[in-house]
């Protein structure tokens, strides 16, 4: 049963070392760093004694209280002309897109004053449907990154637009008077672009140089598939997938959850697929084969580890069972480890042919076509796979990156320009990349910083930001949406030259006419997007119809589906395709380079946001490292983190000749034989954030069958000889093994919906009683403000959170939300390895396994025996749950009764408030707190020089804190902090009601967690409004609280999370 | 005493200038007929007609300035600015040649003809006023506002001094007493025969302290109890400064417009109805009127004059000529950081007056804080207003509710929840 799972936070606190049971008994898991306050040499040299400290004491409070007498003279500036749509203090918002080459997104962007300070999802959008992911939400802070470019820049040296345009422009026009015999010698190598109007810019920058090509590159290339579908489809384009209509999912080491794809869009469909209720009682069955630990792995009902060079087996082993099933004849797949597994998965993907959906992540032609296949067979194109509407993401041919670069080396490229692209950084060592780029005259970067690339060009024309330029995207087949600025470009005349939306260069250097390209946008619209606006009196009928589409951000054009995809799988040689796949590797080490949730491809490298963001699995910030399986780090002698949680061994790892050194991380879940090593680390050129974070793997990345593998086999591992500190927030605020996650089966919670939710009983002098008959405290769940005598319920506002465990993904799209909305302080490594992370909402990641103490015990094991047996099969085939945990704003708050000051308290309508000016810093609450959810301000982080690099609201750095949210206060050192609900989000909420004269309507206050969740796992409202959405799950018998057993009565509540595993395949 | 006797005698004085410039005045155009209230009478009509295209300056504004005007146009100027005002359009047909003049010189741009919307008697009368512009007279209100002002805070002064002067008084009154009781007691000494041993000042002191040890004690509890009182009446005064009016590097005046001209604050204010803060008005605003209007007297020229340089607007060639540069206000009422306020909440919903937390703003030259700001007087306000429930759809369900049971009852702000913290502070 369920019940009896033991979880735990991390193998140290299954293994309950020593060390580990004395940090958990302490109430903070570092010594205090009084050494950092007194150590200083300032303090330890000077010759300053106790009765000079007293005078001078004596004399600053002396100074300190008559200069409070007098408050300062503040100045207000109003606007000289007022923009007839900004009104101080009132938001305005502006639908737009988030696209930087690899995630799409629609966005609702939030602007204060003029300054964009929030993200989020466009509901109007067919694509993302209001989804967002932590990268979405932290791109606003990358608008106010210090190290943009403010200039464009020719040699290495700042220059001025006009030189620039100049010397470029008679580069190009000498390289393309070399004729048509050397076309190719101008080179546009962009990654996806899926604008269709830059498509057209790029045409006419072709039509003015006819010698110049346009190449496609995305440094995670999804080429393979786009070829495999051409094999099968006769077209090299990638379909869209429908995941909530899939009832089962079967991915080979797709992790499309957080990166594969369209992460975003995907999850929203996940999260629908995943959700049970009353009326949709079937959920979703998803077994993912993978060797790392992704998020997506994470969520599988079934997860299966085998290495990333058996993917091709394994693919075609399945396509071997189901094709057997089917009746038809695909060749006898050689034997692998998993046949058993894969013929059991194969008859539950057979029983539900039509509604199933099968994925891989390899970016190989034979996997993808064999998986093709597999879903042809199973008849799932036209149901949960259409190749009719195609997906425009992922544009990038590997063969014609790799072209370009022997073309390069052969010196036949005079002038490059790199568009989205940082081939310097992330371009595989198989090619040369560098050694060919040297050997290009003129080489441009369009990047919006001085990064990799752009440091080894001739010149930088850098590009807006996204929030500062117009453009539209194209993601599907008919699904079109816009792109507008929200704020004016940051860095303009006079005070810098300032940077130039890319497309705008283009059309200068092309000649074009309509250089602006916002009117280019419109024409471009005219004609192709939005044609059906008539000849006579078009222009009016346009503008409206523009003006709607740029309101709404998006606009869905009807396409033809034939709900088919042509494909004689009968007629194709199987064994062709089969010859071509990889081959299972004859031993050696496999590294997997994967992408961290935050992170990714390290596009947004320097966002201390993203960097803070605790990987969903390992909860490490700050770093990348090598994951591997603990078992096997125990063989090979390194550190599992159990003495100090923080202390990582550092290994070398080799391959081809090539090695780095990373520290090693115990990954419950790894593939044996496996390690995995996340790209987008290693930035060099990145800005002071990302400076000196991890290595850089992307060398690595192999170039075979024309296709680039995100893999290697071969490799070598050793020890370094060295620790390394590591900031994991993974064995912070244990919760001491107690029934924290319930969670129950499909099938048990279709007999009882209570399943393994049974109310909890106290012991008492008079036997069991149930916890509301023990309850020494008054209730708190009024139902009116006012006392009313004639018993008229309901008047009042009762803010609760419901929170569907089965839903969350474990993202982390709401912590980077919560940070945004909140002025949350980035606090920087140093100090998340003393345990003083501020994020006011947390994940926790729980390992599981079915072995309990009892049954070790029964086989007579020794203590140390005991551990160790009990981790080695589940560190194998661990179940993760995930679990937000915010502030619980109790009733029967046990922060609120310790407070001596008063300084947190309750409101009548549920919340625990915070007041930080009260707040004296005893710190008492967030010893009394039963979740550990409260923050304290050790610094001030907002003037402090430490943080300078790493807080981006800065005093000093009048870029970064433009994006705080002005209705929030900047907490200053002293004070103790945690989620309010967004509090200002209510207030705003009731006040816009009362000015409409109107009830609040339910949905229209949701906090910024609950705002951003891309599988609307959270769920906010008034409980005393019958119809909201969170008054009907208050009655769902799955919800719980957390440790209800303290009767703390939280406003937040957690509903049980449930496994489709009932038919385990496993077992 | 003396300083407070020399400003009255200047306010006196001031306002002995008023009347006799009044009287000057009136003596001097005596001759042209037109009465003190036909003139005040032209000065409204011009205002209402005439000033939003002509100053009474020498600037162009949509027409020329009319400074000097009764000189240059044909004598006598009465009869030819009555058949221009009356209908300048005929006036031009007729041939006449300074017509004709006049309305080449302004780029052909045709005056409104008022025949038929204003009176023979009414175009006399602005005929009278724009050649007798009040000039002398705004001047000295002008003049004599100010006086006003700074004897207010003269006497706001004084205060302390009456109070110095009575403990001075009474120290003396002390010292006088003593010596005479000193006196009385060596005489009586004497009479006795009793040796009269002079111990000095401190020695005496410290002798009646010792003999009197109850009186000491009460004394000094008396000064503690002073020393403890206004101490903590000092500290919770401290950032708390009602009356705070820092000077402005506009002077504007509230009294002259939300006064005089009565102009609503929201005309201005604008963001007090919708958002957090009512909004500190844009020089745009200000130019709405302040196109046509230039300033009747060299003071407030001079400060209308520091609008058009910030807002690049050339008064002569009416058009925006410069780059604009803005213009930094002090800010009068600050609320700390961590206290939220939202003006809209209070204004449209709660349907307060301005004046509540405000005062009298028509009343003030410069803008001045009249309320504490402190979260005591927040907290009164809270405890004591009655929510506004009735045609807000928001309380509905609850009004109703009330109504049923007792239907004379308020609900007052801080029933609803309005003392928490979290209502004001997050």
């Amino acid at each position: 049963m369920a019940n009896q799972k033991k979880y735990w936070k991390g193998l140290e606190e299954l293994n309950e070392s020593p060390a580990f049971i004395k940090a958990r008994d302490k109430e903070f898991a570092k010594e205090m760093p009084i050494e950092e306050f007194l150590g200083r040499e300032a303090i330890t040299t000077s010759n300053t004694s106790r009765r000079d400290f007293l005078k001078y004491l004596g004399f600053t409070v002396a100074a300190a209280s008559l200069a409070a007498c007098e408050s300062p003279v503040v100045k207000t500036i109003p606007y000289i002309i007022k923009p007839e749509e900004v009104t101080p203090g009132i938001d305005n918002w502006y639908a737009s897109t988030f696209f930087n080459g690899e995630d799409y997104c629609s966005v609702l962007i939030k602007t204060r004053d003029g300054r964009p300070i929030k993200i989020e999802g466009n509901k109007n959008s067919n694509v993302t449907k209001g989804a967002t992911n932590a990268r979405v939400q932290a791109s606003v802070l990358s608008l106010y990154n210090n190290h943009r470019a403010k200039s464009p820049f020719a040699h290495g040296k700042e220059s001025t637009w006009e030189i620039v345009d100049k010397e470029i422009g008679d580069k190009l026009t000498a390289a393309a008077a070399k004729g048509e015999t050397a076309k190719g010698n101008i080179a546009i190598l962009s990654s996806t672009i899926i604008s269709p109007s830059t498509h057209e810019v790029i045409a006419k920058f072709i039509e003015k140089y006819p010698t110049a090509k346009h190449v496609t590159w995305d440094a995670v290339s999804f080429s393979g598939m786009r070829k495999a579908n051409e094999m099968s489809f006769g077209k090299a384009a990638l379909p869209s997938y429908s995941f909530d209509k899939a009832s089962v999912i079967v991915s080979i080491a797709a992790d499309f959850l957080t990166n594969w794809l369209s992460p975003i869009e995907f999850s929203k469909q996940y999260g629908a697929g995943r959700k049970v209720s009353e009326e949709k009682k079937d959920m979703s069955r998803h077994i993912q084969l993978e060797s790392i630990m992704s998020v997506t792995g994470a969520n599988a009902d079934t997860r299966i580890q085998i290495k990333p060079s058996e993917e091709g087996a394994v693919a075609y082993a399945l396509y071997s069972a189901v094709a057997k099933l089917a009746g038809t004849s695909a060749g006898s797949a050689p034997s692998t480890p998993y046949d058993a597994v894969i013929s059991k998965i194969a008859s539950e993907l057979w029983a539900n042919k039509g509604k199933s959906l099968v994925v891989a992540g390899a970016n190989d032609i034979a996997v993808q076509s064999v998986v093709n296949m597999i879903n042809k067979t199973l008849g799932n194109y036209g149901s949960t796979i259409n190749m009719d509407r195609n997906c425009n993401l992922r544009q990038g041919s590997d063969e014609e990156f790799a072209a370009l670069v022997s073309d390069m080396k052969a010196g036949k490229v005079d002038v490059l320009i790199t568009y989205g692209a940082n081939p310097s950084y992330n371009a595989s060592a198989a090619l040369g990349f560098k050694e060919a780029y040297a050997k290009v005259a003129c080489k441009v970067s369009f990047a919006p910083y001085m990064n990799e690339t752009a440091s080894d060009s001739d010149y930088l024309c850098p590009d807006n930001n996204y929030l500062e330029s117009w453009n539209d995207a194209n993601p599907y087949t008919g699904s079109y949406s816009l792109a507008q600025p929200a704020i004016a470009p940051l860095f303009c005349k006079p005070r810098n030259e300032g940077t130039r939306c890319a497309q705008e260069t283009l059309l200068k250097w092309a000649g074009n006419d309509v250089t602006d390209y916002y009117t280019f946008i419109q024409n471009y619209w005219k004609k192709n997007v939005l044609p059906e606006v008539s000849d006579e009196g078009g222009d009016y009928q346009f503008i409206n119809l523009w003006n709607t589409t740029l309101q709404n951000g998006v606009v869905e054009k009807a396409i033809v589906i034939n709900d088919a995809a042509p494909m004689d799988v009968a007629g194709i040689n199987i064994s062709e395709i089969v010859a071509k796949l990889p081959s299972a590797s004859k031993g050696g080490l496999e590294v997997v380079l994967y992408q961290k949730t935050g992170i990714g491809s390290g596009l947004q490298a320097n966002n201390p946001w993203l960097q803070e963001l605790p990987d969903p699995i390992t909860k490490v910030t700050w770093d990348n490292y090598i994951t591997m399986n603990p078992a096997e780090m125990k063989e090979k002698g390194f550190s599992m983190l159990e003495e100090d949680n923080h202390v990582a061994s550092v290994a070398t790892l080799k391959v081809n000749g090539s090695s780095i050194e990373l520290p090693v991380f115990p990954q419950p879940g790894q593939a044996r034989g496996t390690v995995g090593v996340a790209i987008g680390y290693g930035r060099t050129k990145a800005g002071k954030v990302a400076e000196g974070l991890g290595a850089n793997v992307f060398p690595w990345v192999q170039w075979s069958n024309n296709t680039f593998q995100y893999y290697v086999t071969g490799a070598e591992i050793a020890s370094a000889n060295k620790t390394y500190e590591i900031g994991a927030t993974q064995t912070h605020n244990t919760m001491i093994g107690r029934p924290i996650i319930k969670e129950t089966t499909l099938e048990e919670w279709k007999k009882n919906p209570a399943s393994n939710n049974e109310e909890e009983k106290i012991k008492t002098i008079d036997g069991m009683k149930s916890l509301k008959d023990v309850n020494l405290w008054d209730d708190f769940d009024v139902k009116s403000p006012v006392n009313l005598t004639n018993n008229a319920d309901n008047q009042g506002l009762r803010w609760k959170m419901a929170i569907d465990l089965n839903s969350c993904i474990g993202c982390g799209s709401c912590v980077v939300s919560c940070s945004a909305e909140n002025n949350v302080p980035v606090v920087g490594k140093s100090e998340v390895i003393l345990v003083r992370e501020m994020h006011w909402i947390r994940i926790d990641r729980y390992y599981s396994t079915d072995l309990t103490l009892e049954q070790a015990k029964k086989d007579d094991m020794t203590l140390s025996n005991q551990q160790y047996g009990m981790m080695i099969p589940s560190a194998d085939n661990p179940e993760i749950a995930f679990q937000p945990v915010m502030c619980q704003h109790c009733n029967h708050a046990p922060c609120e009764t310790v407070c001596p000051v008063i300084a947190t308290s309750h409101g009548s309508e549920g919340i625990n408030q915070m007041v930080y000016n009260r707040c004296v810093g005893t710190k008492y609450c967030a010893n009394n707190c039963p979740y550990k959810v409260r923050r304290f301000n050790w610094f001030n982080y907002y003037r402090d020089e430490k943080f300078l690099a790493v807080n981006p609201a800065q005093e000093s750095n009048e870029l970064g804190r433009m994006v705080l949210n002005p209705d929030v206060v900047v907490r200053s050192r002293g004070v103790m902090e945690k989620c309010s609900f967004c509090l200002q989000r209510i207030q705003g909420g009731k006040l816009k009601a009362k000015l409409e004269s109107r009830p609040v309507k339910d949905g229209e206050i949701t906090p910024a967690c609950a705002q951003s969740c891309p599988t609307n796992a959270l769920v906010f409202g008034n409980v005393n409004d019958q119809e909201s959405e969170v008054a009907k799950l208050i009655k769902n018998e799955r919800n719980y609280l957390l440790l209800a057993d303290l009767d703390t009565q939280p406003n937040v509540f957690y509903m049980t999370k449930i496994r489709n595993k009932d038919k385990a395949i496993l077992e | 005493m003396n300083k407070l006797i020399t400003k009255l005698q200047k306010s006196l004085a001031a306002f002995l200038a008023f009347v006799f410039a009044l009287v000057f005045t009136t003596i001097t155009y005596a001759a042209d007929a037109p009465s003190a209230a036909n003139i005040a009478e032209g000065g409204k009509l011009f205002h209402a007609n005439c000033a939003t295209c002509h100053s009474l300056g020498s600037n162009k504004v949509t027409g020329p300035g009319l400074q000097g005007v009764t000189d240059r146009v044909p004598a006598p100027y009465q009869d030819w600015m009555f058949k221009w005002i009356k209908n300048n359009a005929a006036l031009r047909k007729s041939g006449d040649a300074y017509a004709n003049k006049v309305y080449a010189d302004n780029n052909g741009v045709a005056m409104t003809v008022f025949d038929g919307t204003l009176t023979d008697d009414q175009i006399k009368n602005i005929i009278a006023y724009v050649a007798n512009p009040p000039k002398e007279v705004a001047q000295t209100t002008g003049g004599e506002t100010s006086t006003t002002g700074s004897a207010k805070t003269e006497s706001g002064v004084s205060d302390k001094w009456i109070v110095l002067l009575i403990i001075g008084v009474l120290l003396i009154i002390i010292t006088v007493l003593r010596t005479v009781r000193k006196s009385l007691l060596t005489v009586a000494n004497e009479k006795k025969g009793i040796p009269t041993v002079d111990m000095g000042f401190w020695k005496g002191t410290i002798h009646w302290i010792k003999t009197h040890k109850v009186h000491f004690a009460v004394i000094n509890i008396f000064l503690f109890a002073c020393f403890v009182t206004y101490g903590w009446e000092y500290l919770w005064g401290i950032d708390v400064t009602p009356g705070y009016h820092p000077s402005q590097p506009i002077n504007f005046r509230h009294d002259v417009h939300a006064g005089q001209n009565g102009i609503a604050c929201i005309y201005c204010h604008s963001g007090a109805e919708k958002g957090k803060v009512a909004g500190i008005p844009t020089l745009n605003v200000c130019m709405n009127c302040h196109k046509g209007i230039q300033g009747s007297n060299p003071d407030f020229q001079k400060e209308i004059a520091k609008v058009y340089d910030a807002v690049g607007w050339d008064p002569q060639k009416a058009a925006y000529t410069k780059a604009p540069h803005p213009v930094k206000w002090n800010r009068v009422h600050v609320l700390p950081d961590f206290a939220y306020f939202n003006h809209s909440q209070h204004v449209s919903v709660g349907k307060l007056d301005c004046k509540n937390c405000h005062g009298d703003v028509a009343s003030f030259t410069t803008d001045q804080q009249f309320a504490p700001l402190t979260m005591g007087w927040c907290i009164d306000c809270h405890r004591q207003t009655p929510v506004q429930m009735q045609g807000n759809g928001y309380y509905t369900k609850l009004h109703e509710a009330l109504m049923k049971q007792d239907t004379s009852r308020k609900v007052t702000e801080a029933e609803m929840g309005g003392l928490e913290c979290g209502k004001c502070h997050y």
